[in-house]
């Protein structure tokens, strides 16, 4: 046994340690496969070609990044929804944020965009100096976001701006809304004031008009249907009272306009920045304003924790023209921060 | 780079390989433990293969077994409500509860809720997908494996994690009592651990839709030379359309079950009318993405039996393209209909109407596949084993859900029979009576490919009927009681004792479907630790898609030894059998063996060729 044959190849399963016996792994170089041909070290056994293995890494990314712009879209729907109920709501709300901070930050993710697209571009020129030191301002300068995004948070709490239930609304505000419910529902079969008096008993119907009379604000206690006020009048001019409110009712096209119009009507103030805190709904606007743009910024502290790993490999001379897929799939990841950024800003800080 | 000593010297006449190209490791072998590794020690070895195993054959196993405990633990919940409602409580005098019952109302709550979300979260989405799409899929479009293996394990993971989250929610509080939908402003109010079984929804939805990435992938970039789109089993076809509604539709239950949370933690409010939110907005979140799941959950079952009817009929499945499309159209139309879900709950009338048209239009991809599958057994070689078994059932009950399902999708009916039994039935006609039943057919089918044995057909046929029959019983007399207005998610029924005896024929149905699932499991179990079981060829029932025609049983630990060549469809049985359906007069499967790489006559050399055997050189 003294001359026991050395045979030098590449053999995944050794090579790896014990977490990989199955043969899926790689090495760093250049290698003789187990079909006795040079592979290029980053092709993995089950891909045919490094153009098949990259084109395949790319999808992925692109279908996840699909899956991303669905989670956001959600919160856009939420967004779209109740900025047409409440309009006046959102405009005067939105005055409270600060649009050169939020100015300030579209450019830096911009930049960021910049630095990012710029080092795939160092990673494909084989320029190592040029993919690091990109790297490194992409991580600053998402960094930078991420402080200004803390000062208008800090900003936003100092004011007693929070999102929902805790948004601190002024001294003598009720917290429970002046509607009984958010959307008012149009009936499905519109009942006609006419069969309304037929079907109806005047004591039920002016019951059921209560909260119809009460979204009017200045209507009168008989169509409040007030017991006292009721027996005074006759329970026929509630009635009528009643159905009088609720016409107008029918005639509101939309909960928003509903809405709009009893605040109209009760001569209520008007919605802006100095009274955005007597109106309760505004704590909707800055929930959707928080939950959009804290998801938004752990999307960049994901972000920050993946171009850091690349960096840490970068340095460590991993990536080169022949194979650089994680600078370019991290970079497409940033690219879909950016963007939806780009909606964020005008939609929450603008408009 | 390794340096590696080799053993002994091996004498020259029997070397297999020429010196200096000896292989080290047997690449088409399943790695196992060293010989000398004894006792627990072997144990170990054996569980960390396994744990940290990227072979999508393994990882499909590993899916297998959880989602068949998952559906055991559903099951048992399932057989419980059915006791409860087998008699009406009985009251005494002031109208407390004095007997009739086995669990009071607020358990019930949580035993069908978790019922439900176990059955939708834990078993049926992940249940063919993962478990034979990730075994075959590779497979049959000749790759070696999945585009991202690790990713592949990382969603096993990620979805062990998301129901160790569930089991949390259930040690807490004895689990959810919402229903599955997680209903606000209910799902707000109520004491029960909501939070923790939402993030565990939540972080089940990442294993699916990576799953279902990798497999777009998969599809996309690696299919083998010769096998175009026009080539791919229906099979494939239908998991492609899977993942697609997987990709799409899973990110927004994730956000909608965040903001539900944060709803909870934070008192966000945008569900909350108090606020200024909207709670039919949360039903319009939850169905955006609950009625795509329908087909998550369907579009597979699709794709098996689209497989058995071709394998057993002995002929090539009818419509290829069309039955193809129809998945495809399925998952698209998929995304337009979530708001039938929602007729009673105050949407405005022309949504619900043009929702219910929509709604009608899925009943055309639907038929269309039916009637494909009916034709390709007209003038067949139809083949009654158990998988075929299976998949008749399918047929007839999946018909019967479908229709059942256009009743409820008409708005002035939907009106009548939304929350009642009739639902009930529905979809349990479409989800146990077509998932499970092409689950199991599916499981029976490729039992044989994937474990290498065969099962005691005997023992099929009668699990297939006693589910056949025991599911008839269950849920046939649902959609009496519904239409009589018997509502869902009731514990008890003291105002319609009429429908006493009805209940009881339905739970008695519950037992034997149970029954019939239990000798599923027992004949699984004899086929897998018998000592008479055979080991089965590697293609037992004369398939013609590529995991029979060019892998052994069990297939090699890379599939292939070469990337084959694919020159036919994948139910070509003339090309490969040099017969047809209609000539075989009824004759069983031709006796070929053409499983095993030795009997491939075409390979192509694209540089992956493993020198694995001597006929090599």
């Amino acid at each position: 046994m003294a001359t026991l044959p050395t045979v030098t190849v590449d053999d995944p399963h050794v090579a790896h340690g014990d977490g990989h016996h199955d043969g899926h792994g790689h090495e760093e170089h250049m290698l003789v496969g187990h079909d006795g041909q040079l592979h290029p070290s980053n092709l993995r056994h089950y891909f045919v070609s490094s153009e098949q293995q990259f084109e395949s890494s790319k999808l992925g990314m692109w279908l996840f990044l699909s899956t991303e712009i669905l989670l956001f879209g959600g919160m856009f729907v939420a967004y779209g929804i109740f900025r047409v109920l409440y309009p006046e709501v959102y405009e005067a709300a939105s005055l409270q944020l600060d649009t050169v901070l939020g100015a300030l930050n579209t450019l830096v993710l911009l930049l960021s965009s910049l630095t990012m697209a710029w080092a795939i571009r160092g990673a494909q020129m084989d320029n190592r100096r040029v993919l690091i030191g990109n790297l490194v301002a992409t991580i600053a300068l998402a960094s930078v976001f991420l402080v200004v995004k803390y000062f208008e948070y800090t900003h936003k709490f100092h004011e007693g701006i929070f999102p929902g239930i805790n948004f601190q609304l002024e001294d003598g505000t009720e917290r429970v809304s002046d509607f009984t419910g958010a959307t008012e529902l149009k009936p499905v079969f519109e009942v006609t004031p006419h069969e309304a008096e037929h079907t109806e008993g005047g004591e039920s119907a002016a019951e059921h008009m209560e909260d119809a009379a009460s979204l009017a604000g200045g209507a009168s206690s008989v169509a409040l249907g007030d017991p006292v006020a009721v027996e005074e009048a006759g329970p026929g001019v509630a009635l009528d009272e009643a159905v009088a409110g609720e016409s107008e009712r029918a005639e509101a096209a939309a909960p928003g306009e509903l809405a709009r119009e009893a605040a109209e009507e009760g001569g209520e103030r008007e919605i802006n920045k100095e009274t955005i805190f007597k109106e309760r709904r505004a704590g909707l606007f800055f929930s959707i304003y928080f939950v959009m743009t804290g998801i938004h910024a752990l999307h960049i502290v994901i972000g920050i924790v993946a171009i850091g790993f690349l960096t840490f490999f970068s340095v460590k001379g991993r990536y080169s023209s022949v194979w650089y897929t994680p600078v370019e799939n991290v970079g497409l990841y940033w690219h879909i921060v950016d963007i939806i950024w780009i909606f964020v800003f005008p939609l929450m800080y603008l408009i | 780079m390794a340096t590696l000593t080799t053993p002994a010297p091996i004498p020259v006449e029997a070397r297999a390989y020429p010196v200096g190209h000896e292989p080290v490791h047997n690449y088409l072998r399943e790695p196992r433990p060293a010989d000398d590794v004894r006792g627990l020690a072997r144990a170990w070895a054996w569980f960390k293969l396994w744990a940290t195993t990227v072979d999508h054959k393994r990882i499909g196993i590993m899916y297998l077994v959880a989602v068949s405990v998952f559906f055991s633990v559903g099951g048992l919940l399932a057989l419980g409500i059915r006791t409860e409602l087998f008699t009406v409580n009985v009251r005494d005098a002031a109208g407390a509860v004095i007997g009739g019952n086995i669990m009071e109302a607020d358990t019930y709550n949580r035993v069908f809720t978790m019922h439900g979300l176990v059955m939708v979260f834990l078993f049926i989405i992940p249940s063919i997908p993962a478990t034979m799409g990730n075994f075959l899929l590779p497979i049959m479009i000749g790759a070696k494996d999945v585009a991202f293996p690790r990713l592949n394990l990382l969603s096993l993971y990620i979805y062990v994690g998301g129901a160790c989250l569930a089991l949390v929610a259930i040690v807490l509080t004895g689990g959810v009592d919402t229903g599955w939908t997680f209903y606000t402003p209910y799902s707000k109010e109520t004491g029960t651990a909501v939070i923790w079984m939402a993030m565990g929804a939540f972080v089940m939805g990442f294993s699916s839709i990576l799953t279902g990435l990798n497999f777009i992938v998969t599809i996309h970039k690696m299919r083998a030379p010769g096998m175009t789109w026009n080539r791919m089993p229906l099979f494939l076809w239908s998991i492609y359309a899977t993942s697609i509604v997987q990709i799409l539709a899973t990110p927004v239950i994730g956000i909608t079950l965040v903001l539900l949370t944060m709803e909870r933690v934070l008192g966000i409010g945008i569900f909350d009318p108090a606020l200024g939110g909207d709670p039919v907005l949360f039903q319009h979140f939850f169905w955006f993405y609950s009625h795509p799941a329908v087909y998550i959950m369907i579009l597979p079952a699709f794709g098996v039996v689209s497989e058995l009817m071709g394998t057993f009929s002995r002929q090539r499945v009818y419509g290829y393209r069309a039955v193809a499309l129809s998945s495809v159209a399925i998952a698209l139309l998929g995304f337009l209909v979530w708001g039938h879900h929602m007729f009673t709950s105050g949407q405005s009338p022309v949504s619900s109407v043009v929702f219910s048209m929509i709604t009608f239009l899925i009943g055309i991809p639907s038929g269309i596949k039916i009637f494909n599958w009916v034709w390709t057994m007209y003038k067949g070689s139809v083949w009654l084993k158990t998988p075929m078994l299976y998949a008749l059932s399918f047929l007839f009950l999946f018909t019967i859900g479908g229709v059942t399902g256009i009743m409820v999708g008409a708005l002035a009916v939907d009106i009548h029979l939304h929350d009642t039994y009739f639902v009930v039935a529905h979809f349990h006609y479409v989800m146990m009576g077509g998932t499970v039943m092409a689950f199991l057919g599916g499981i029976h089918y490729w039992w044989p490919k994937m474990t290498g044995l065969l099962y005691n057909e005997t023992l099929g046929k009668i699990s297939a009927f006693l589910v056949f029959v025991g599911f008839n019983l269950t849920f046939f007399i649902q959609f009496v009681m519904g239409s009589q207005g018997m509502p869902r998610r009731y514990y008890d029924y003291p105002d319609m004792p009429w429908l006493e005896p009805l209940h009881r024929v339905s739970t008695i149905g519950s037992y034997v479907l149970g029954l019939g699932l239990m000798v599923v499991l027992v004949n699984g179990l004899i086929s897998l630790f018998s000592k008479k079981t055979k080991k089965a060829p590697g293609n037992p029932w004369g398939g013609a898609t590529l995991e029979w025609t060019h892998t052994t049983s069990p297939p090699d630990h890379h599939n292939f030894h070469h990337t084959p060549l694919v020159t036919h469809g994948p139910y070509d049985y003339e090309v490969l059998f040099h017969t047809s359906g209609d000539s075989q007069g009824g004759a069983p499967v031709p006796d070929v063996e053409v499983g095993g790489p030795q009997e491939m006559d075409q390979t192509v050399d694209d540089g992956t060729r493993q020198p694995d055997s001597a006929t090599d050189y």
